[in-house]
């Protein structure tokens, strides 16, 4: 067989029942020096244990805070491997449902393999294990390094898990894996050995990345929406979790501060010391996309959480746009940090500067913070922002990272995964509407004098290489959808909003922010996009737009932005129409499943009146407005399209104005005025609830 | 992991934890340069004397003059002031009084009083270490006497060694601050971001932080866009930043200065076409 034809071979080396046909035709016939694994113990032998000792594949190490090497506990979508001197990257692409293998040292992809589902993190177990959330089956996958030199692997088993499986991590004593849900609103453990359940802890909405603190006492769980963390007891028997408020403050001190030159003039002051607090006037901010996490090695003790800070404006008063507008930025990056013992954030963390006119280039603002990673000999944090399409490398041990910002990198479009090789001094990211691996150098590359001196783009060395990876051949998505995927999360695009959000901004993952804004129309609560659309006419909370592209274009005027071209908004709406939805369950218990049941009866009962206005399953609106007595201060009129009740269940505030911050609250308080449950028993109030989160 | 890399983490991993101990650790990635200290480790000012007394006097004859100050009249509405060269100063800045922002050249109006001026002066020894002086004159700009009242010297502590772009951040501490002092490579235009009003433009930046770690008041960033070169017509659209900012968490014995130095030059890139795909068809 020639070498160009055994390359091609491995690229045909498909898991599952092709694995075996690569293994035979000569796929990763070779085998590196690699570290022999131990065969499993007995104790540990389950139906997930590994069952080939001798794998060719390592878990990748970096410097920890105790002084060790060890390795990598925190999941991702790119995960870093050794396999003898070669250093692999497994990506986990959530668009084909595949994992890519690239070799680091030739940039060659090695091998594709199917995943089961949509992976959305990976991380490696001491024994080269690698487990992989799979999004959309609730399921956690564990395969296992076949021996082959491309790295591949085969399926062990799979792990059932609460909805939407994303992030994950490992405790430092190799015992205990967790795994965060996101429309699930669960941190789920595994015991490492077996992968059997241990425990379940109940979350607020949408958690997303984890780390484990240095002593295995505690998780922290980032969440995309809510302006807090989650800190879960990993100890204590009922694992509590603590909520850290992550809401920050916007320093605004063009306002009312009296520059000090003028000052000094007229009064005489001791000695140059920190002028006296100017009267900043701090604008709070609530936090959002809160997608990644990292913990700091030098110094250590720090949990670092990238997040944006937003101002929804005043919604007592109507504004001209989505939240205050008037030249202010509705949305600041931000690096909270978290003291990892106290598990308090550090003030300065949370306080942002609008410093966009100080910027050269505002576009690339992190507003959509997507991955995390730090290097751990540096002492900086790498954070992969989706939209601007950069990677932005922070000072980890700054107390307010955010502020001290060293260098970004441009990848290509949706960097949505990061790995650091410390010891090739490079970062490795994945960038997911691109389909490509970028591997950006991080060594002393670029500035050799002063910045003078720098060359063009195109003339300087090159810092970044982009490996395009391979792809199904019947890719579900076409190009017009593809265009719309990235014009929404576009970042710092004037012909979507004047201030640079994106529509991403506003609904992370085409789902909700749980924010109310201020509007020319009064309060509005963010609603979700993502299977919410079809056959819901008209939109917005006023039932303004009779179509979603009409709907969008108003959008686009209230954002300020100068508007898309025809194709481009065609675009959009396919996307938009098309996002993938939150997961639904599809087991449950026969007591669970007849508690449903008995609630739909309800629902859709004359006497609750819910399905008279939301119709058949919550899902068929009537397109009219109705006045349930719901009136805010501030809002234009009393009357409200009727929503869509689909995914509701993870969609809380409720109402235009978010006043309710329960479903609970919702159904008892608008007995009434919008249905009727004053009639209900407790219990069948608990069914209806049940029946309308299944929504 | 190979012998060689599990020394070079060693000697990272020590070089690091040197570094919170006291001495600085600068990592310079090029157009980026990172440095920490404890703030125990940077020297203290000897005193925290006012600048200046609070009496100034009313009036400053003529033929009064002190050598330190250069005084011009480009126009006769202003008088133009800057601090004389000192053959051993890389970096020399005048500034207004107590809180002014330190400028290259300080142009007053002869209507002012007298004003009290301070000179910032840099002397690096050119073994690492640095001293800041501060001299403080009263000035009298209808007159063009000065006095020299005062004059201060502070042992300074390098965190950001001088590297390739001949940049260097200092720092000292007195009773309640941590003053930050970068000299630049050349004269730039910067702002303190606590005060975004305020301009300065000299070759030292002078940042003033609390010593109280993690107040949203005590870090500063200031940011400066080139000025266009005097060597040549040249301008240049980059922009630099210094960040400084004092944190302390649980495990941090004590607070850590933390200070970075980076210049926005671009980024770069290069495509790798596909190989193939891994997909048949």
């Amino acid at each position: 067989m020639t070498r160009r034809a055994r390359s091609a071979m491995r690229g045909w080396c498909v898991l599952g029942g092709i694995a075996a046909l690569g293994a035979a035709i000569g796929c990763g016939a070779k085998s590196g020096a690699a570290p022999v694994v131990r065969a499993p113990a007995k104790a540990e032998v389950s139906a997930c244990a590994r069952t080939t000792p001798g794998m060719t594949v390592a878990p990748y190490a970096a410097p920890m805070a105790n002084g060790k090497v060890d390795r990598v506990r925190e999941g991702s979508q790119v995960v870093l491997a050794k396999r003898g001197a070669s250093t692999l990257a497994y990506v986990a692409d959530e668009d084909d449902g595949t994992i890519h293998v690239v070799d680091l040292s030739t940039m060659l992809e090695l091998l594709t393999f199917d995943a089961g589902g949509s992976p959305a993190q990976m991380m490696m177990l001491p024994d080269g294990r690698l487990l992989v959330t799979l999004r959309d089956r609730a399921q956690v996958k564990v395969f296992e390094p076949t021996g082959s030199a491309t790295g591949a692997m085969s399926e062990r088993c799979a792990l059932d898990t609460e909805l939407e499986p994303i992030g994950l991590a490992l405790s430092p004593d190799d015992g205990t894996v967790l795994v965060s849900s996101g429309w699930g609103h669960a941190l789920t453990a595994f015991d490492a050995a077996d992968l059997g359940r241990k425990f379940r802890a109940d979350l607020p909405r949408e958690p997303r990345a984890v780390v484990v603190s240095d002593d295995g006492a505690k998780a922290f769980v980032s969440h995309a929406v809510g302006s807090a963390m989650s800190v879960v007891d990993l100890r204590d028997e009922a694992h509590a979790v603590r909520t850290i408020p992550l809401k920050g403050k916007e320093a605004s001190p063009s306002r009312k501060h009296r520059l000090p030159i003028f000052e000094s003039i007229s009064k005489s002051a001791a000695i140059r010391r920190p002028l006296p607090t100017p009267d900043l006037e701090p604008q709070d901010r609530t936090s959002c996309q809160g997608f990644a996490l990292a913990k700091t090695v030098v110094p250590d003790g720090r949990i670092l959480a990238p997040q944006v800070l937003v101002e929804s404006g005043d919604t007592s008063a109507r504004t001209s746009g989505y939240g205050s507008v008037g030249g202010q930025a509705s949305e600041l990056p931000g690096v909270a940090v978290i003291d990892q013992d106290s598990n308090e954030p550090l003030a300065a963390s949370l306080l942002v500067r609008d410093e966009r006119a100080f910027r050269a280039k505002p576009e690339r603002e992190c507003l959509l913070p997507r991955a995390a990673a730090v290097h751990p000999v540096h002492g900086s944090l790498l954070v992969t922002c989706v939209g601007s399409n950069v990677v932005v490398e922070y000072d980890a041990a700054a107390a307010e990272p955010h502020a001290a910002e060293l260098r970004t990198w441009r990848v290509a479009s949706g960097p949505t995964g990061i790995a650091v090789d410390w010891a090739a001094e490079r970062a490795v990211v994945w960038s997911q509407f691109g389909r490509t691996l970028n591997v950006v150098a991080l060594g002393d590359t670029v500035r050799d004098g002063a910045p003078a001196e720098a060359k063009d783009d195109d003339e300087a060395d090159a810092p970044v290489t982009r490996i395009a990876l391979s792809r199904r051949p019947a890719m579900p998505k076409t190009a017009d959808v593809a265009l719309g995927r990235e014009l929404f999360h576009a970042v710092g695009d004037r012909r979507i909003s004047m201030d640079g959000r994106a529509c991403a901004s506003c609904h992370p993952d085409g789902r909700d922010d749980a924010i109310t804004w201020a509007t020319p129309d009064g309060p509005r609560q963010t609603p979700v996009l993502a299977g919410r659309l079809a056959g819901t006419a008209p939109y917005a909370w006023s039932g303004s737009g009779q179509s979603v592209k009409e709907h969008l274009t108003h959008t686009f005027q209230r954002l300020r932005g100068t508007g898309l071209g025809e194709h481009e908004v065609e675009s959009l709406v396919a996307y938009v129409n098309g996002m993938a939805t939150p997961p639904s369950r599809t087991t449950m218990a026969a007591e669970e499943r007849a508690q449903i049941e008995r609630g739909s009866r309800i629902f859709h009962s004359d006497a609750a009146a819910c399905a008279t206005c939301h119709g058949k399953g919550g899902a068929e609106p009537d397109g009219l407005k109705h006045d349930v007595e719901s009136r805010a201060p501030s809002d234009m009129q009393a009357e409200f399209d009727t929503p869509s009740l689909r995914f509701v269940g993870g969609s809380a505030p409720y109402f235009h104005d978010g006043r309710y911050p329960t479903m609970r609250a919702l159904l008892v308080a608008s007995d009434g005025k919008m249905g009727n449950v004053a009639h209900l028993s407790p219990a069948d109030l608990d069914a209806l609830e049940a029946y309308v989160r299944t929504l | 992991m190979s012998r060689h890399l599990r020394a070079a983490t060693a000697i990272s991993l020590l070089a690091c934890g040197a570094a919170i101990a006291g001495e600085s650790f600068a990592a310079d990635g090029g157009r980026t340069a990172l440095g920490r200290t404890t703030i125990s480790a940077l020297p203290v000012a000897p005193a925290a004397a006012p600048e200046a007394p609070p009496d100034l006097p009313k009036r400053i004859p003529a033929a009064t003059s002190t050598a330190g100050l250069h005084v011009a009249r480009p126009d006769p509405s202003f008088v133009e002031v800057t601090a004389t060269h000192a053959p051993d100063a890389p970096a020399e800045c005048i500034r207004l009084h107590a809180n002014g922002f330190p400028q290259q050249r300080l142009t007053l109006a002869p209507a002012h009083e007298v004003v009290p001026l301070v000179v910032e002066r840099l002397v690096e020894d050119g073994h690492g270490g640095a001293s800041l002086s501060l001299e403080t004159f009263h000035f009298d700009a209808r007159t063009r006497g000065s006095v020299l009242a005062k004059t201060q010297t502070f042992p300074l502590k390098a965190v950001v060694a001088p590297g390739k772009g001949d940049e260097a951040v200092y720092a000292y501490r007195d009773d309640a601050s941590v003053h930050v002092i970068w000299r630049a490579s050349e004269a730039l235009r910067w702002r303190d971001m606590q005060f975004p009003g305020s301009i300065g433009h000299c070759a030292l930046t002078h940042l003033v932080l609390s010593a109280s770690p993690n107040e949203a008041k005590s870090s500063a960033l200031a940011v400066g866009s080139l000025m266009p070169s005097v060597k040549s017509s040249r301008t240049t659209s980059g922009s630099v930043r210094l960040s400084a900012s004092i944190s302390k968490t649980t495990r941090d014995p004590e607070p850590v200065l933390s200070v970075s130095v980076a210049f926005d030059a671009g980024e770069r890139s290069t495509t790798l076409p596909s190989k193939r795909s891994a997909f048949p068809g």
